[in-house]
């Protein structure tokens, strides 16, 4: 029998995932809860999960290791891979914002020759300073990036935040938000051909849920 | 043991060295596309690699522009090496066979060069298919070229597959009476592209576009399935052209399903394809396992025009390494037989008949004797090596296996080999 390939991002997501996947009636197996295992089938067998790093979600997607993923739109647009999305999940919910020390604030950055910006995200960040026709220098971190500015090594930086207490709590403000960003269905695009019925079925099942879970207000992918 | 290449060894990236079976596959699957398209009337074109930069890429899409490689030549003129073979094509058509008795039938085979990050089936130097049929404005004319793609992915050997057809003209004839900046409009068919329904609704909205326009537009990326589709999109067809769009592809996918081919269309009208020459329908096909398409191809009536004759046109093109890369077809290349002393008047007699014969016949240039020879042989896997004498008879050595044989009896088993 035909079955789908999911991947899942670990870690922060994770939880509120597999909760979505139980509601809409797929049984998972108790490995799957604690996060050892990284490839399990739920119970019917029609569905094969994979759980793999957040940023690396698309590229499985892409390269049809898996039919569908869940991926931030964060992750999805650094990526720039060729996907399908034809569902948003309405949780993960985050922004990627531009910050830095409270007097950049009054800095028009445009007349700064050599602003340097810390960031995981080069792609985007490169993109919206040349959308703003400001010269900067990305340099490209794996995590923490809230160091960056206070120890010196960069002006600004750009990263995801979600309440913002981390940003404070190292005395940084939010300059600009570049991108709202939530947690995303995403397909591959021969699956989506090669397997309509398959993936529409799960896309619907999956909007039913998110739609009730908004109180209906919802009215994607229909 | 595996050693670090040499400085001087080294390739840049995206290109790549085929050798052995792969490059043998390759050339199988150039033979067998040659014979195809030779056989439904198409003629070959050579069309050169690098040309004025201005011609190849004013008619390409914004992405292709940007993937274009770029060079001068000693007179100061940019130069570029072809993206694809279509502009190319339409500019030998439009400038050079003006005249010629329509429709004219093209197909070439040849490599393209694009600036693209490499990745799996994704090289920046690949080798391209396809076919023009030009001087042809007909539903026949859609369904001939979408039909030949069809037969092309099955003589490459591949059985799952789907082709996404769509009609740019739906969307092109729902937007007439809107005026969008050709960024936004690039920024909305996008996002129709990527089918999220959020991101297009926000579009739609920040671009003012009127209520009635948009409610079409946002069904798009749902518009995609078997033929009933049509209905809804005839339903919310807003003017006269979106439902010529629509009565266009009926008329083509009837004629694939009356010739049995519609299980592989899939029709889809949120099938956009970032080209800005396509103009009628558009198509992609997907194959299991690799998420960008292998094939694509449409309908482009004004592109000619801009090089002399208004021919309108249809064609695909197809990248054999992305079917490569799945279909992991290799092709044996150990020849049929060994032969020692080749050059020998005895012994040459036989290797023109078994060459005559259509078998592939190495002979040693090394001087080898017979257990060097055995040896090499096995480590090329060649099944046999014949020996030559000074009394007109040969040794055949197969395997461990070996036996004297007079040049009849040679004949009679070259024969045998060969069928």
């Amino acid at each position: 029998m035909e079955k789908l390939t999911i991947a899942l991002p670990k870690g922060r997501l994770q939880d509120q995932m597999l909760d979505l996947i139980t509601s809409v009636g797929y049984v998972l197996p108790q490995g799957a809860l604690t996060g050892r295992k990284l490839v399990f089938y739920d119970q019917s067998q029609q569905l094969r999960f994979i759980m793999a790093k957040p940023v690396d979600v698309p590229t499985y997607v892409e390269y049809g290791a898996a039919d569908l993923g869940i991926a931030g739109l964060d992750v999805l647009r650094e990526s720039k891979r060729e996907l399908y999305e034809p569902l948003r999940l309405g949780f993960g919910k985050c922004r990627l914002v531009l910050a830095g020390p409270p007097e950049a604030r009054n800095r028009n950055l445009r007349l700064v020759s050599n602003l340097r910006v810390a960031t995981k995200y080069p792609r985007l960040a490169l993109d919206y300073f040349y959308r703003q026709g400001i010269s900067a220098e990305i340099i490209p971190l794996s995590g923490s990036v809230e160091l960056a500015p206070v120890v010196g090594l960069a002006d600004l930086l750009v990263d995801l935040v979600e309440t913002g207490t981390t940003l404070r709590d190292n005395g940084l403000v939010e300059l600009e938000t570049l991108l709202e960003s939530e947690a995303v269905v995403v397909v591959n695009r021969a699956s989506h051909k090669l397997h309509f019925q398959l993936v529409q079925e799960l896309i619907n099942r999956l909007a039913e849920e998110i739609g009730q879970r908004a109180g209906g207000s919802q009215t994607d992918a229909n | 043991m595996l050693r670090d290449v040499v400085k001087q060894g080294r390739i840049p990236h995206g290109v790549a060295d085929t050798f052995y079976e792969d490059a043998a596959a390759i050339t199988a699957l150039e033979r067998a596309l040659h014979d195809l398209f030779t056989g439904w009337g198409y003629a070959r074109i050579i069309p050169p690699t690098f040309e004025y930069y201005d011609m190849l890429v004013t008619q390409a899409s914004e992405q292709l522009q940007d993937e274009v490689f770029r060079f001068f030549d000693r007179e100061g003129q940019m130069l570029a090496l072809r993206p694809d073979m279509t502009v190319q094509t339409a500019r030998i058509a439009g400038s050079k066979l003006y005249d010629q008795a329509l429709p004219l039938r093209f197909y070439y085979i040849g490599h393209v060069f694009r600036y693209e990050e490499p990745q799996a089936g994704k090289q920046r130097e690949f080798t391209q298919a396809g076919i023009e049929l030009l001087g042809a404005d007909t539903a026949l004319a859609d369904a001939e070229a979408l039909s030949l793609t069809i037969e092309a992915l099955h003589q490459l050997g591949l059985r799952d597959f789907q082709i996404n057809l769509g009609h740019i003209g739906y969307l092109a004839a729902t937007l007439a009476d809107v005026s969008l900046a050709d960024a936004q409009r690039r920024n909305l068919e996008l996002t129709i592209e990527r089918r999220n329904p959020r991101d297009l609704a926000q579009v739609l909205d920040e671009y003012q576009i009127p209520k009635d326009i948009a409610n079409v537009i946002r069904r798009l990326p749902h518009l995609s399935g078997d033929k009933h589709i049509l209905q809804e999109a005839h339903a919310l067809a807003i003017n006269r052209d979106s439902a010529a769009a629509l009565e266009r592809l009926e008329q083509v996918y009837t004629i694939l399903d009356q010739a049995g081919l519609s299980q592989h269309i899939i029709l889809d009208l949120g099938e956009i394809r970032n080209m800005s020459y396509y103009t009628g329908i558009v198509f992609r096909g997907y194959i299991s396992g690799l998420g960008f398409p292998v094939c694509g191809g449409g309908r482009y009536d004004t592109l000619v025009r801009n090089f002399g004759a208004d021919l309108p046109a249809v064609g695909f093109a197809l990248s054999l390494e992305r079917v490569l890369s799945v279909t992991k077809a290799k092709e044996p290349i150990a020849p049929d037989i060994l032969v020692q002393w080749g050059y020998h008047p005895l012994c040459a007699e036989q290797v023109n008949r078994m060459r005559k014969l259509g078998l592939r016949v190495e002979v040693d240039v090394l001087n080898r004797q017979e257990t060097e020879l055995v040896a090499y042989a096995q480590q090329r896997r060649v099944r046999r090596v014949l020996l030559c004498t000074d009394t007109a008879e040969f040794k055949l050595i197969e395997g461990s296996q070996s036996r004297w044989l007079s040049s009849e009896q040679l004949l009679g088993e070259m024969v045998l080999w060969k069928s």
